[in-house]
């Protein structure tokens, strides 16, 4: 492959060649008043050249991926969870994170908080969400998100809740792409730590804990599987030091969810049918959380949730 | 400092300069001709498009819900052909779905119960004489429905 070219560079090569490549774009663009992105590009940790090497010998081809925000939210509903608009992060707190880290992380908060929102049909809190989210986007460098046409078909749907998720989901694809292409992913998978927590965090606040609703509680004991596929996430970008908090948080959480208990039965092919024909996979797979390990799970959620709406 | 250092400088930045255009490509690729595809289903927002070459696969891991439809669809730039093929399985390694001989760029399904799956993406050898791989973009998008 092509990528055995540069690896049989020494290093002295490879930084030449780069600080040429970075002077050419920096001649084309010379003109320009730096964007939003260039801007924040220039103060965030993007992946220095080894990690990116790193990364790429560790995770090539191999990707992680998570329930959006959106499904996240649809799921809290479907399960009998209701709308709670004082649990959720105060919206006008976007202008106070200074960080990346900060911003990332609450950029996935807001999105969740704006999902749920949404599937709520709380108009006016989702208005207040796109705000903060839109600023925090702006901040980490991917105004796009929330550019003149993604504000243009919200104003034009605010009442349409279909019409909305489908909005958010592209915001949030907008973000996550372009974060990618600018080879920031690991800000990329921030956003995403951020609504995961934010979604949990929601979960846990709706639950009365004495006296738990079964729908939701199963709900909350099956993140187990999606804090698995986030941590992996996190640690294909080996030490990055702007994940390494967020990712001892999650393993401090993992330690919670690894307690509970799992039954599992022989995996089925696709021979079971839905009434409207669609196959039914997979082995089934029955998670046991006690009282007690929800309380558990409840009050770390509130630690590290708390520890990033505070960043 | 001699002739092959620069022409090695010139090398790597030229392949720097084509990975950041093909990023940009397959973006604009899944963003035009795969995102609608998953319609009426709800993306799940994130973006996985790679440039992949012939003989290569690529492995996403993702958890299911129980009572939610998903639909999987494996988007390939036509460059690399119809022999692009995917498999679904469970984390013990059971397939549980291919589209090996179907060939449908999609696939609907529900999960018994919530659970992590694996979706392989083989992307065959070739049959150049010449030995060249072709590469093209692979996108994989995951859509829900209630």
């Amino acid at each position: 492959m092509s990528f055995s070219l540069a690896e049989s560079a020494s290093t002295g090569c490879r930084w030449l060649a780069i600080g040429m490549l970075a002077f050419s774009f920096s001649c084309t663009n010379s003109d320009v008043p730096p964007s939003d992105e260039q801007k924040a590009q220039d103060h965030a940790p993007a992946l220095t050249e080894e990690q990116s090497d790193e990364q790429l010998k560790t995770t090539q081809n191999i990707f992680v991926m998570l329930p959006s925000p959106v499904e996240t939210a649809a799921l809290l509903k479907k399960a009998g969870a209701g709308y709670n608009k004082e649990i959720l992060n105060i919206a006008k707190n976007a202008s106070q994170y200074r960080t990346v880290e900060g911003q990332a992380l609450n950029l996935g908060i807001y999105g969740t908080d704006l999902s749920y929102s949404s599937i709520f049909e709380q108009t006016q809190e989702c208005i207040l969400y796109i705000s903060s989210a839109k600023r925090l986007s702006e901040q980490i460098g991917v105004s796009d998100a929330f550019n003149a046409s993604i504000i243009d078909r919200v104003d034009k749907n605010l009442n349409e809740k279909d019409s909305m998720l489908n909005i958010i989901t592209d915001a949030y694809w907008i973000a996550n792409s372009q974060l990618k292409e600018n080879n920031r992913p690991n800000i990329a998978a921030l956003v995403i730590a951020g609504g995961w927590v934010e979604g949990l965090f929601i979960g846990t606040q709706l639950i009365d804990v004495d006296n738990p609703n079964e729908e939701l509680a199963k709900r909350i004991a099956e993140q187990k599987y999606s804090l698995n596929d986030l941590i992996s996430l996190l640690a294909s970008y080996g030490d990055d030091p702007l994940l390494k908090e967020t990712l001892n948080d999650l393993n401090e959480l993992k330690m919670l969810f690894d307690q509970i208990e799992m039954e599992k039965s022989e995996a089925k092919p696709a021979n079971d049918m839905t009434a409207d024909g669609i196959p039914i996979v997979g082995a089934s797979k029955e998670l046991t959380m006690s009282p007690e390990q929800l309380k558990k799970i409840t009050e770390k959620t509130v630690e590290i949730r708390q520890k990033y709406v505070q960043k | 400092m001699n002739k092959r250092f620069f022409a090695f400088a010139a090398s790597l930045m030229l392949f720097l300069l084509i990975s950041s255009a093909s990023f940009g490509q397959c973006k604009f690729f899944t963003k035009k001709s795969c995102m609608p595809e998953l319609a009426p289903f709800i993306s799940n927002g994130q973006y996985n498009g790679a440039t992949l070459f012939e003989g290569e696969t690529a492995n996403i891991v993702q958890t299911f819900y129980s009572g939610q439809k998903y639909r999987l669809f494996v988007c390939v730039h036509e460059i690399l052909g119809d022999g692009v093929y995917f498999k679904v399985l469970d984390l013990e390694g059971n397939e549980l779905f291919t589209n090996q001989e179907s060939r449908e760029a999609y696939w609907d399904f529900q999960v018994v119960s919530t659970q992590q799956l694996s979706i392989q993406i083989i992307i065959p050898e070739g049959e150049s004489s010449l030995g060249i791989k072709q590469s093209g973009c692979v996108s994989v998008l995951v859509g829900f429905s209630e």
